[in-house]
């Protein structure tokens, strides 16, 4: 229960790297884009108790 | 004999989504000969947890054909994105982890442990494969104004007020889905020569005939168990917690943010839950009745209200409620099917009771018998599926405490004690100890937690990412902001 054993032994590592790497650059974009655009939430329910929220579809 | 009457024992949130989701799919067949009835007892009043769902409940609410911006105002919901664990793993000042509901990037196609890997050091594991607990650091809401119905930017269920929510769905399965509601109490059960139930009785409303009973009747389990005398299975050796004390908090103001998450705070004896609705907070503190005494539990609930701004005298005089941590040996026994606590009941830790309930619902929505004689293959299937189910969630919760470092009580030393681990855990712990979790290892299609959360939950309480989970946010920010992607 320890960072190394978050890698199998198997696992073709460098190909595993670039991988982990791209996905670790697009979590730090989406967090960035959350942190920017999501509203406080008691703010977002207050605006759902006045307007409701569009239909879906 | 076909399958025509269905009788639902019991109202709360179990026998109204189990009515309505019945209601709902065979109002949709025209002429469907389906009929359902939810027999509830005006005496016997609702238990009114379970007040943490999961994103299921946003497809099982679209199926009812409730629209979601009713079901927030009426029910004072709030937007649930994952757990908060505090104290978990040390029980140090900066011991805090996130199981959040948003799948990590890349999952399930690329390993989400390689990619904490590639930001380890600098932070949480949780930080690294998802942006929802910066996300709930910030009480942010899972999606804007302008975004439709049940959609989310990321993955949410929900807080709710139980009372409230029961009686929607009361109005709603009434009024729009016609489910027969009769208020009455339930005198006796009358049994048909194949060992069926055949009836139930009631003082006003004389004998009531199905074919199909569902017990929905709370932890009493009136049907399955009273009746039917289907055994319960006690899981205390596993899982200690078999007491809460639970309060209604009200908000210090209207500018107070409201936490988009539900809140777990590990105590000497047990947790503190903490749930936000948009009206009031919902605390309670679950322990083992075996290591703290009912006045050192007050005491520590009493402690945690005062230490978050709640008013004073706001945990005066909490409701107690008792439970048997376990299950019963089957779930469904001739022509009868327990739901919900009738079925089995547990501490809330990950809020398993409402899922529990959606999925036995949609089961028997999905394989529901055409007649009686194929009902004992549904049954059996029905079981399977559920006992699997129960073992897979009660491994999930004592994981939590399996990995727990915490040395201050006898509580936290006993729920570690091999003898109290099932061995189902012990094995995958051991596997775990040269590989991450994997989809390998929980292969069913509709598993109810899946590798994603073991993940969250095992790394998050390794020591040192919980002792670095906060300045690591901080840290995140700064590198975020300073880091150019050429996308």
């Amino acid at each position: 229960m320890n960072p190394d054993s978050a890698r199998g032994p198997y696992q073709p590592v460098e190909a595993q790297r670039i991988k982990a790497r791209q996905l670790f650059e697009q979590n730090i974009r989406a967090a960035n884009r959350c942190l920017a655009t999501l509203p406080p939430h008691r703010v977002l329910l207050e605006q759902i108790a006045r307007h409701g929220l569009p239909a879906a579809g | 004999m076909p399958i025509r009457k269905i009788v639902v024992v019991g109202g709360g949130s179990a026998g109204w989504i189990t009515a309505g989701l019945i209601a709902a799919s065979h109002a949709r067949i025209p002429d469907s000969p389906i009929e359902v009835t939810l027999v509830e007892s005006p005496q016997v009043g609702t238990i009114g947890v379970g007040e943490g769902t999961w994103p299921t409940m946003r497809s099982t609410l679209t199926q009812l054909g409730i629209p979601e911006s009713t079901f927030v105002k009426v029910c004072s919901a709030a937007f649930k994105q994952g757990t908060r664990f505090n104290s978990w793993v040390d029980g140090g000042k900066h011991d805090v982890y996130y199981h959040p509901f948003t799948a990590p990037a890349g999952y399930p196609e690329s390993g989400p442990a390689a990619c904490w890997q590639q930001g380890r050091g600098d932070l949480s594991f949780t930080d690294s494969v998802s942006p929802q607990g910066m996300v709930c650091d910030r009480n942010l809401g899972p999606k804007q104004a302008g975004t439709p119905e049940y959609a989310g930017i990321l993955n949410y269920g929900y807080h709710l007020d139980a009372g409230k929510f029961a009686d929607l769905l009361t109005s709603h399965c009434t009024r729009t889905l016609g489910v027969r509601h009769i208020q009455d109490h339930i005198t006796d059960i009358h049994t048909a020569e194949n060992g069926d139930i055949e009836s139930v009785q009631t003082p006003s409303h004389g004998r009531i005939a199905g074919d199909l009973f569902i017990d929905c009747s709370g932890m009493r389990s009136m049907l399955l168990g009273d009746h039917l005398g289907i055994p319960f299975v006690d899981q205390s050796r596993v899982l200690f917690n078999d007491t809460a004390l639970a309060v209604q908090v009200p908000y210090a103001d209207d500018g107070t943010p409201i936490a988009s998450q539900t809140i777990s705070s590990a105590r000497e004896a047990g947790w503190i839950w903490d749930i936000g609705l948009s009206s009031r907070r919902g605390v309670g503190y679950v322990y083992s009745s075996r290591h703290g005494s009912e006045d050192q539990a007050r005491e520590a609930l009493h402690a945690y209200l005062e230490a978050t701004g709640a008013p004073p005298g706001a945990g005066d005089s909490p409701r107690k409620i008792s439970f048997s941590p376990g299950f019963r040996e089957k779930f469904w026994h001739r022509n009868c099917v327990a739901v919900g606590m009738a079925s089995g009941f547990i501490e809330p830790l990950e809020a398993s009771a409402l899922v529990m309930v959606e999925l036995s619902a949609r089961m028997i929505v999905e394989e529901m018998p055409a007649n009686r004689s194929v009902m004992e293959i549904v049954a059996r299937r029905f079981n399977d599926r559920f006992r699997y189910r129960w073992a897979r969630i009660i491994d999930f919760l004592k994981l939590h405490y399996v990995l727990s470092q915490r040395d201050d009580t006898a509580y936290w030393r006993d729920n570690r004690s091999k003898e109290s681990i099932p061995d189902s855990l012990q094995e995958l712990l051991e596997l775990w100890r040269f590989r991450p979790p994997s989809q390998t290892d929980f292969p069913h299609v509709d598993e109810i937690f899946s590798a994603a959360s073991y993940q969250y939950v095992l790394y998050g309480m390794n020591p040192d990412s919980a002792r670095t989970s906060r300045t690591s946010t901080r840290s995140f920010r700064r590198r975020a902001t300073n880091t150019s992607f050429t996308a």
